[in-house]
């Protein structure tokens, strides 16, 4: 005590500022230290948790994006099956068409053809009948006139063979 | 009254002979169809008389129709051809259409044969027609 006297240091004083120092270290490990240190292993537990979660949002995004792709995929793909199927649908409506008005054209081909041939069936009848009346009367008054009685009594006798 | 043309016809049949006489038959035949009102109906009969003189004498009546009266050649002919088709006497009547031009029709047991010439050119304008 003398020597730290000596050295011009009051003993008391140490004592009391250690005590002092003591109280001060346990004041702030207890009010300063901990809580620090609990607020630094929250926050490394936050951080930790976020890089997690920030973890899973890019296997989440990636498969989002994966999903995304199919769909687009198998959109894609539906899309050109409905485009394949409308095609596919408007040629069977065109060659319905195209069939529907080729039967037409032929029909009324046929119907022109059967007007025509009947219009000529009534021509060659008509002049027919104009040319046998002529030839009949002809053959009429050559009868009349030319037949004599000879020639009538030869027709009787032939025909009288033909009786039999 | 009103008497059936085959009972004229066979009464006419009945009264003729040799005998008869045939012009006050027929006078009073044709008195009595007039007073009948039937006298229109006379060639029908006579054509019966035909049919009930041939009967009775089992022959058959065949009537042959020309343009103009056929000879006596050619009516022989027409009547041997047709006895000898139907196995049967015939008594062949003829009958005048100057509308035939030439040529004859021939009927008899209910079949007829048209030989005429305007037969033939009725035969050919259908054939044209």
């Amino acid at each position: 005590m003398e020597a730290l006297t000596s050295l011009g240091i009051n003993g008391k004083l140490l004592i009391a500022q250690i005590i002092n120092f003591v109280i001060l270290l346990l004041l702030l490990s207890k009010l300063l230290y901990k809580p620090i240190l609990k607020m630094m292993e929250d926050r490394s537990e936050k951080i930790a948790s976020g890089l997690k979660s920030a973890e899973q949002s890019e296997e989440a995004l990636k498969k989002a994006e994966e999903e995304a792709d199919k769909i687009r995929e198998k959109a894609y793909k539906e899309s050109n099956e409905i485009l394949a199927n409308a095609k596919a649908e408007s040629d069977k409506s065109h060659k319905l068409l195209i069939t529907k008005a080729e039967a037409q054209a032929d029909q009324i081909r046929h119907h022109a053809a059967e007007e025509a041939l009947a219009v000529k069936d009534k021509a060659l009848k008509e002049a027919k009948g104009e040319i046998s009346g002529l030839i009949i009367s002809a053959l009429e008054k050559i009868t009349q006139n030319k037949i004599t009685d000879k020639d009538k009594e030869e027709f009787a006798k032939s025909a009288a063979k033909e009786i039999l | 009254m009103k008497i059936k043309l085959a009972d004229y016809a066979d009464t006419l049949i009945d009264v003729l002979d040799e005998k008869t006489d045939l012009s006050s038959v027929a006078k009073n035949f044709w008195k009595i169809m007039q007073r009948n009102g039937q006298i229109k109906e006379l060639p029908k009969v006579l054509e019966l008389l035909d049919e009930a003189y041939a009967k009775r004498n089992n022959m058959s009546v065949a009537y042959v129709t020309s343009n103009e009266a056929l000879s006596e050649e050619t009516c022989e002919m027409i009547m041997k051809n047709i006895e000898s088709k139907s196995k049967n006497k015939i008594l062949l009547k003829e009958k005048v259409n100057p509308d035939l031009l030439a040529g004859i029709i021939v009927r008899f047991s209910g079949e007829e044969y048209n030989f005429s010439v305007q037969n033939q050119i009725f035969k050919l304008k259908q054939h044209l027609v």
